[in-house]
């Protein structure tokens, strides 16, 4: 009899324990999504540095936790400091090796690092098993053209503008690679298909000036910059077209 | 020399000096109508000048702006299946991401829908006794 009551009030401890042990972690479990959730709250508010101290609560009730660690890498890059957002994205990596949006992030964070050799290796590597992702092409042209490499750039941007013909910033990028290699024509080809996008697109009128000054039509170039001045929220922008049109003094 | 001689050298050289002139002058003339490379004024130094800087910066190389990275994940954000899609997607998928709801009350309407009829309902404005008049 004494040994049946030994035996019950062992099983009720661990039953007991183990109830413990589960109610703990679901309520430690409720804690990091509260966290998260007012993490990705502040985050969308563009309160990052509140966002922050969400994810760092959550991450130290969980710090193995994939998901909080992606979003502290977003918030990081938001906030502008690439080192400790790639240092994140390269943790969730390890983690999961198979984790495409963390690596693809890593790609744009490396951009954001001046590492142009490193996102391109990423972007290639997304390519090599998906050749129709429109945004790794997009983004290794913005590597390629960032390292000065316009030529190869333009292809990519060809590749993404085939992909999502809609897609008026392709358009842009690829005009501005051909642009760069000398093809006047090409990139004012490319520059209408955005304007036909966009007809409010500052960038794509300068851009249009540069190339009729170039081509020697300053009376048209003056026209497009003055469009370019028109529509341009950049006060920069506006400034400097201001500036070449009193220059081309027509 | 003979007077007429030396007439004839003298017109002869004239002539020569005309003519190469007029031909230099057409051949100028037809390059700069024919190429638009030759009609052009050359740009100033300072117009390019300007044009570098702006297509460098204000003008530069245009990014996917907000949406360059694939936002947040987890319960209620986009998922970690919808993330990758949007990584892979031959189209630029961007903006699919719904408010957080960790705690989502479960006899709650779902979004867009009314709730059903329940046993309970909020009272309504007083009615007036008497009819309409």
């Amino acid at each position: 009899m004494k040994r049946i009551a030994w035996a019950v009030l062992a099983a009720a401890v661990v039953l007991g324990t183990s109830g413990t042990a589960k109610a703990q972690n679901f309520f430690r479990q409720m804690r990091v999504d509260s966290f998260v959730g007012s993490g990705i709250d502040l985050y969308h508010h563009g309160d990052y540095n509140g966002a922050l101290d969400k994810f760092e609560a959550a991450l130290r009730l969980s710090p193995d936790d994939l998901q909080v660690r992606y979003n502290r890498a977003l918030d990081l890059y938001a906030l502008g400091r690439f080192q400790d957002a790639a240092r994140d994205f390269k943790a969730c990596l390890v983690q999961q090796p198979d984790f495409v949006p963390a690596l693809f992030n890593l790609g744009v964070t490396d951009i954001a690092l001046n590492d142009y050799g490193g996102a391109k290796t990423i972007f290639d590597q997304i390519l090599s098993d998906h050749p129709t992702s429109m945004r790794a092409h997009f983004d290794l042209g913005l590597s390629q053209y960032l390292s000065g490499h316009a030529d190869q750039a333009e292809k990519d941007f060809a590749v993404a503008t085939l992909l999502h013909p809609q897609y008026v910033q392709a358009h842009y990028d690829r005009a501005l690679a051909l642009y760069k290699t000398g093809n006047l024509v090409g990139a004012d080809n490319e520059l209408g298909l955005a304007l036909k996008l966009n007809s409010s697109f500052a960038k794509a009128y300068f851009l249009r000036g540069a190339i009729r000054l170039r081509q020697g039509d300053n009376t048209e170039a003056r026209g497009q910059f003055e469009s370019a001045a028109k529509t341009a929220a950049d006060p920069v922008l506006k400034s400097l077209c201001a500036q070449i049109i009193a220059q081309i003094g027509v | 020399m003979p007077m007429h001689f030396r007439r004839i050298l003298t017109t002869a050289a004239v002539s020569t000096a005309v003519l190469g002139g007029v031909l230099f002058n057409l051949s100028s003339g037809s390059n700069k109508s024919g190429d638009p490379a030759f009609a052009a004024t050359t740009p100033s130094k300072n117009v390019l000048d300007l044009i570098d800087r702006a297509l460098s910066g204000p003008a530069g190389i245009e990014d996917e702006g907000s949406y360059n990275l694939i936002d947040p994940i987890g319960p209620g954000a986009s998922t970690s299946v919808s993330a990758a899609d949007e990584v892979y997607a031959s189209t630029l998928i961007v903006g699919k991401y719904t408010p957080w709801q960790a705690y989502r009350d479960p006899f709650a309407a779902a979004p867009g829908t009314t709730p059903p009829p329940g046993p309970y309902t909020p009272p309504g404005p007083p009615r007036r006794r008497g009819g309409s008049k």
